[in-house]
C-alpha cells in the first residue's frame, strides 16, 4: 500500500490511477494518510460510501478531521481485513448464538481485532466507527466493551472507565435497597 | 499503511479525545447489551448511568432485545421466577400466597396467577413493581355457584380496555348439575381495583373450559368452542369485549372450518383436541398439532370481521423427537425465531423459519408453567 517515492514520474501517475479505481486515500485529524479498499469502505460505512458515491473523495485524501491517525489506522485496517474475509456459516445463519437481540456476535477475527486494542484506542475506534456509520464495527467495538463490563463491581467499573463517584453512601444504600432483588447472589 | 505524505502539516488535537472515558453517545449502545439485572447493579456506578438505564424509552430497547420468561418453580410455590432465554435466573418474585397456575396468554404487564383452593386464592403479578396482589372476592362467585348447581370449574382470563388502559379479569365457571349431566356456564367481569363481580351475559356457544384454548389480545377475550358439543365447529371462536362487556353475536369461523369447505377432507372432530390458541406479535393465533403433516401450524387472525386466517408458520418436527407432545409457541424474537415451550420435554426451543430448524434453548425442569415476561425489569 505503501507509495514508492523512488519511481519515475510517468509510472507514478499510472500507479495513482491504477489505485484511484479501486482505493480510496483517507486524511487523519493529524495528516496522515491511508488507502483503503474502496469495496469495502463503501460497505462497511454509510459515511464513505456517501462521500464516494458523492464524488468529494479527494485524490490528495480525504479530510476526517475528527479521527486521529492511531483510530483510522485501526479503522482502515479493520475495512482491509474485512475484505479479505469469509464470512463464517455462524454469521450467515447465526444459528448458533440464542441471542434474541438484534446484535450480531463478532466473529473470531473481529474478537482479536478488538482484544489487543488498549482502553483508549478501543474508545477512539469505537467513536471513529459512530462518526463513519460503520455499523459492523459499532457492535463489535460496543461488544467488546460490554464485556469489559460483565461481573465487575460498580468499583471496578469506575477505575475501568475513568468514572467519578457522585454519589453519596446514603443513596448508594438507597439504590441497593431499592434494586436488592438484583444484589441476591452479591 | 501511513505515506507520509502529510506529515509536516501541522496536527490539530484529535477531536476524538476520550481519556480513557467512554463517549457519551457510545454508553446507551453499550449497556443495551447487558442483561436486566447486571444494568441494575449498575446504576451504582454514577447518577448519570442510573437516570439513563431508569429512562422509559431506554427500557423499551432494552426489552425488546432481551426477552424473559416467567416460570413456576415446582418445589417452591411461593416463587415465581424470571428467567432468560438459557433458563438463568434473572430475578426471583416471591408471591402472597402460593400458586396453583399461571395464566400464560397474558401478554400484559399484569399476570393473573390462578388460586386452586382457598389457601391460594387468585392473585395478579404487576411485573413492574414485583407485588402481588390477591384478588378479593373471587371465592364468593364460585361458592355461589357451587350451592346453586354442583361441581364448579372456573376459569379466568384478563384484559385491558383499549380505551380506557383500565384491566378486567374475567371469570368463566362452568358448573355440572345434575350429576354431570347438564353444563351451566356463567361469566363475571371485576374491574381491577374493584371488590365486585359483574354478572356478564351468556356467551354464544360452550366454550371450552382448559385454559390453553383462551386469550386475550387487545381488549378482546377468544375461547375456543367446546370440543364435545355437538352443533359447533371446534375450531370456532367465541368474542368476549372488556370494553363493552358483551359477547359479539357471531363466532369466529376457524382455519379448518374454511379448509373443509374447499377440499372436504378434514375430519374437524378429530382436530378438536389438537387446537389451542396463543397470541404472538399482537396477534390471535390458532396452533394446529398436525399429526397428519408432522408439523404444528401456526393459523394467524388477519381480519376479524371475515374470519380471515393465513398459516404463516407450519413448524415441521424433526423425525427423533418420538413424542412432540403439545409445542406452546410464546414469542417471536427480533431474529424472526420462534420460542416454543414444550411441557412434557420442560424444554424452551426456538424455530428458525428461514433455515426451518430447530435449537434448544433451556431445559427447565424444575418448572412446570412458563408465560413470557412482558414488563421490564428496568423500570422495578
Amino acid at each position: 500500500m505503501e507509495v514508492d517515492k523512488g519511481k519515475g514520474e510517468a509510472e507514478e501517475t499510472r500507479k495513482v490511477a491504477e489505485a484511484d479505481r479501486d482505493t480510496v486515500t483517507l486524511k487523519s485529524s493529524d495528516g496522515k494518510l491511508f488507502e483503503v479498499s474502496k469495496e469495502a469502505a463503501a460497505r462497511l460505512s454509510t459515511v464513505l460510501a456517501g462521500m464516494i458515491a458523492g464524488g468529494s473523495i479527494d485524490d490528495n485524501g480525504t479530510d476526517l478531521k475528527q479521527i486521529g491517525s492511531e483510530a483510522l489506522e485501526n479503522v482502515v485496517d479493520y475495512c482491509n481485513k474485512h475484505a479479505n474475509s469469509i464470512p463464517s456459516a455462524a454469521l450467515i445463519s447465526s444459528s448458533i448464538s440464542f441471542n434474541t437481540a438484534p446484535f450480531k456476535e463478532p466473529e473470531e477475527w473481529e474478537r482479536k481485532f478488538v482484544d489487543r486494542l488498549s482502553h483508549d484506542a478501543l474508545f477512539d475506534l469505537v467513536e471513529a466507527a459512530n462518526f463513519l456509520g460503520m455499523e459492523r464495527l459499532l457492535d463489535v467495538t460496543c461488544h467488546k466493551i460490554s464485556e469489559m463490563m460483565k461481573g465487575k463491581s460498580p468499583d471496578q467499573i469506575r477505575e475501568v472507565f475513568n468514572i467519578k463517584n457522585d454519589y453519596t453512601k446514603e443513596e448508594l444504600e438507597e439504590i441497593r435497597q431499592e434494586l436488592a432483588w438484583a444484589f441476591y447472589d452479591d | 499503511m501511513a505515506t507520509g505524505k502529510g506529515d509536516h502539516t501541522a496536527a490539530p488535537p484529535p477531536p476524538f479525545a476520550n481519556a480513557g472515558v467512554l463517549p457519551v453517545d457510545i454508553l446507551p449502545e453499550v449497556l443495551l447489551r447487558l442483561p436486566a439485572d447486571e444494568l441494575c447493579r449498575l446504576r451504582l456506578v454514577c447518577r448519570s448511568w442510573r437516570s439513563l438505564t431508569s429512562n422509559k424509552l431506554f427500557a423499551k430497547e432494552h426489552s425488546s432485545c432481551h426477552r424473559y420468561v416467567l416460570a413456576l418453580h415446582s418445589m417452591e410455590p411461593h416463587e415465581i421466577h424470571v428467567l432468560d432465554m438459557h433458563g438463568n435466573i434473572v430475578k426471583k418474585i416471591r408471591l402472597a400466597t402460593g400458586y396453583g397456575d399461571v395464566d400464560r396468554s397474558s401478554q400484559l404487564d399484569l399476570v393473573p396467577i390462578i388460586g386452586s383452593s382457598s389457601s391460594s386464592p387468585t392473585q395478579v403479578l404487576d411485573l413492574a413493581t414485583g407485588a402481588a396482589v390477591v384478588l378479593r372476592g373471587v371465592s364468593d362467585v364460585i361458592t355461589s355457584c357451587q350451592k346453586a348447581r354442583g361441581p364448579t370449574f372456573p376459569r379466568y382470563l384478563l384484559g385491558q380496555v383499549s380505551s380506557t388502559r383500565e384491566y378486567k379479569m374475567l371469570c368463566v365457571v362452568h358448573s355440572y348439575a345434575q350429576g354431570y349431566v347438564s353444563l351451566v356456564q356463567s361469566c363475571h367481569v371485576m374491574t381491577l381495583g374493584d371488590t365486585t363481580w359483574r354478572v356478564a351475559p351468556q356467551p354464544p356457544i360452550t366454550l371450552a373450559s382448559v385454559s390453553w384454548k383462551m386469550v386475550g389480545v387487545d381488549g378482546v377475550a377468544f375461547f375456543l368452542g367446546s370440543e364435545h358439543c355437538v352443533g359447533i365447529e371446534v375450531d370456532s371462536v367465541a368474542m368476549f369485549d372488556f370494553g363493552t362487556e358483551e359477547w359479539r353475536p357471531n363466532t369466529l369461523i376457524g382455519p379448518l372450518t374454511s379448509l373443509v369447505d374447499s377440499t372436504g377432507h378434514h375430519n374437524l372432530i378429530y382436530h378438536g383436541n389438537r387446537l389451542h390458541l396463543s397470541q404472538l406479535r399482537g396477534c390471535l393465533v390458532m396452533v394446529h398439532k398436525n399429526d397428519q403433516d408432522s408439523s404444528t401450524d401456526l393459523w394467524f387472525l388477519e381480519d376479524i370481521n371475515k374470519s380471515l386466517w393465513t398459516k404463516r408458520y407450519s413448524m415441521p418436527w424433526p423425525p427423533y423427537w418420538k413424542l412432540p407432545g403439545f409445542i406452546y409457541p410464546k414469542l417471536v424474537l427480533q431474529n424472526g425465531k420462534i420460542v416454543v415451550w414444550m411441557p412434557i420435554a420442560r424444554i424452551l426451543r426456538a424455530y428458525d423459519p428461514r433455515t426451518s430448524t430447530w435449537t434448544d434453548m433451556a431445559t427447565l425442569k424444575d418448572y412446570c408453567r412458563v408465560c413470557v415476561h412482558n414488563g421490564s425489569l428496568l423500570c422495578s
